[in-house]
């Protein structure tokens, strides 16, 4: 898992350094703060790592292509950089791995992939893999290997050696994490499947296409359950739907001229008469299928092992948000093998689904503004005890979060 | 150092924030405060920071102290509460029977310090507390008549409006044409603000490109306006020299 990561020159975040992540990573911030920009950061340290950065990569990943132009900081009272760094690492049980990388592209000119001008791995102090101006190093022998190709700078060397290198482990974990990462920003006419989703991956596309099929993948209707989770408890949260399931559509659910993709949600209402209390997840409230949305990337045993949800509170209503909040943080924390999210969110109940008492749960608020000359920072949000708990006279953390004590407000 | 605002509107928040690093320059976090409960009130304007005050001491958990200190959030270095000293002419400053009303807290003007006088009582009212046991940390700012006294200062510190002995005394309603915000939105005086009627319009996206300018000529603005000049000795006690 990922305990640390540093970005230097990318968009608005022109030095952010050593950002502690937990298990689930939750951003707030005004809009145009650099939430996003975080998550593409990592974006393109995960195609970095997968030994390619190209528009193709970037946008496996969810990250918005953009020229270096765009890529690059260039904030008005800074200088100029000619590259972008990256990096992560991981330290589990006393073992670290760290990989690091700068990559460049010429404004003038830009070229479909990225350079890399450096790049290194570590295992715990020793660097196994390098590469920078004075070429490429390794230990472990691979120099040894006849067929060792010269490297174009657009390769990225650590994927390479890993064919061939025994890394270790914490390193292989850590470049699992890194190579899996993907942005989901779930949109309304994908997941009604009426509109073919451009990002398509396994076991959810990106925007949220293929969502009846990652749902049929986990959906136990004879045990009841959904993936780990209870179905009942799963129901209650969603408050008007006794039954679900995945089946193909048909002139009995769906209009024929509504396009269908292949396979169809179809709910059962509890309130309608029985025989016509059945419909799909074209009509059905969009608030049910991005919870869906999230469970799944909570519960299916494909989803990436570090992954981020672009405004995972959408079309939720607050006190559903916050139950949801509750239930992706425990399922979270409870998956096997275990994986990482980073969320970003404006919806202030949210945050009183968060448990900042466990440390695996953490929330940051991203800053932009005047008195940063418009570079983003990122504060870690901590919170005592006492003053979470304090019953009803309490503050509870969406009062602080509008209050402004959290940080991560705009000035309005 | 981390830095919490309690203020009008935005265009004061953002003087703020570039005074106090134009002052003492490096990386400070500013928290904008606002009340959680707006009722029937704005969030902004001085009711806005009225109830901000009143917040914190209607809940059990939540005093200043607690505001100041790290259970809430990151430790603030410093608190400021900014209101215009022209709020000192409403007639409602204080909106229940818990507190004795004031009314009327404009006494003789010249000298400004009398009325900034009287309104920290009142904030510190609004807070419940008494004046000399607000923290260290906190700071009352009161910018005479309203802020635009400074902002007039910084740009047209020559000009003869601020030789006037009653500079900060100049209330829009009482004296319209040598009130600084009106003259602000004179094309004279590059129609800084806007004007619809009566009332002063401003935006953040203008007032930002006057920011370079208020802290350029911040000097002459503690030389015209004796609340900007107090707002730099309170931050001198606190943290020392500035850096000029």
């Amino acid at each position: 898992m990922l305990d640390k990561i540093s970005i230097a020159g990318f968009k608005s975040l022109l030095e952010l350094q050593d950002l502690e992540l937990g298990q689930v990573n939750v951003l707030i911030g005004a809009n145009g703060s650099g939430k996003t920009s975080l998550l593409e950061a990592v974006g393109v340290l995960s195609a970095a790592a997968a030994g390619e950065v190209s528009d193709k990569e970037l946008s496996a990943r969810g990250v918005r292509l953009g020229t270096p132009k765009l890529y690059k900081t260039s904030l008005k009272e800074e200088r100029w950089r000619t590259t972008i760094t990256f990096e992560a690492s991981s330290a589990e049980a006393g073992k670290t791995a760290r990989y690091k990388v700068a990559l460049d592209n010429p404004i003038k000119d830009p070229k479909p992939r990225w350079s890399y001008r450096a790049e290194s791995l570590w295992r715990g102090q020793e660097k196994i893999v390098g590469r920078g101006r004075r070429g490429e190093r390794f230990n472990g022998g691979l120099e040894q290997l006849p067929e060792m190709p010269k490297l174009r700078a657009e390769a990225g060397l650590v994927h390479f050696a890993r064919r061939y290198l025994d890394l270790g482990e914490e390193v292989e974990d850590l470049l699992d994490y890194l190579e899996s990462y993907a942005i989901f920003s779930p949109y309304t006419p994908m997941l009604r499947g009426m509109a073919p989703d451009s990002s398509q991956r396994d076991p959810l596309g990106l925007f949220g296409g293929r969502l009846p099929e990652a749902i049929e993948d986990i959906l136990d209707l004879q045990r009841g359950q959904f993936g780990a989770l209870d179905l009942d408890e799963l129901l209650d949260l969603l408050g008007w739907v006794t039954q679900f399931d995945v089946t193909k559509p048909s002139r009995q659910l769906l209009s024929p001229n509504v396009p269908a993709s292949q396979k169809l949600l179809r709910f059962e209402d509890i309130w309608m008469r029985e025989g016509r209390n059945q419909i799909s997840g074209y009509d059905a409230s969009e608030g049910v299928l991005y919870v869906l949305f999230v469970l799944v990337l909570a519960l299916h045993p494909r989803t990436p092992r570090l992954f981020a949800i672009d405004n995972f509170d959408q079309a939720m209503h607050p006190r559903l948000a916050r139950a949801v909040t509750r239930l992706f943080c425990r399922l979270m924390l409870a998956s096997d093998p275990p994986r990482q999210a980073l969320l970003t969110t404006h919806n202030p109940l949210v945050l009183d689904g968060l448990d900042l008492q466990d440390d695996r749960i953490r929330l940051f608020a991203v800053e932009r503004g005047f008195e940063t000359g418009g570079t983003t920072k990122v504060y870690r949000v901590q919170v005592s005890e006492d003053i979470l708990r304090a019953d009803q006279n309490g503050l509870s953390l969406s009062n602080l979060w509008v209050m402004g004590r959290l940080g991560g407000v705009p000035s309005l | 150092m981390n830095i919490g605002t309690v203020v009008e509107g935005t265009t004061d928040e953002l003087v703020l924030k570039a005074v106090i690093g134009h002052l003492y320059p490096g990386q400070h976090r500013f928290f904008p405060l606002q009340p959680i409960s707006v009722h029937s009130e704005r969030g902004n304007g001085w009711k806005g920071v009225r109830r901000w005050c009143k917040e914190t001491w209607q809940r059990a958990s939540s005093d200043l102290e607690k505001i100041i200190s790290a259970d809430t959030g990151s430790p603030l270095d410093l608190l400021v509460i900014m209101l215009d000293a022209d709020i000192g002419a409403e007639r409602d400053l204080q909106d229940d029977d818990l507190i004795d009303p004031i009314r009327g807290v404009q006494p003789i003007c010249p000298p400004i310090a009398a009325t900034v006088e009287k309104l920290e009582q009142v904030v510190c009212r609004w807070l419940q507390l008494p004046a000399d046991q607000l923290s260290a940390e906190v700071l009352l700012v009161f910018p005479a008549q309203d802020l635009e006294n400074w902002t007039f200062a910084a740009l047209y510190s020559d000009d003869p409006l601020c030789e006037n002995p009653d500079y900060e005394c100049i209330h829009q309603e009482h004296d319209r044409d040598r009130h600084p915000a009106y003259r602000l939105t004179l094309k004279k005086y590059g129609k800084c603000l806007r004007r619809r009627g009566s009332t002063i319009r401003k935006s953040v996206s203008k007032y930002r490109l006057l920011i370079p300018q208020i802290t350029a000529n911040w000097s002459q603005v503690c030389r015209i306006c004796t609340q900007a000049q107090h707002f730099e000795d309170d931050l001198r006690a606190k943290f020392g020299d500035v850096v000029d």
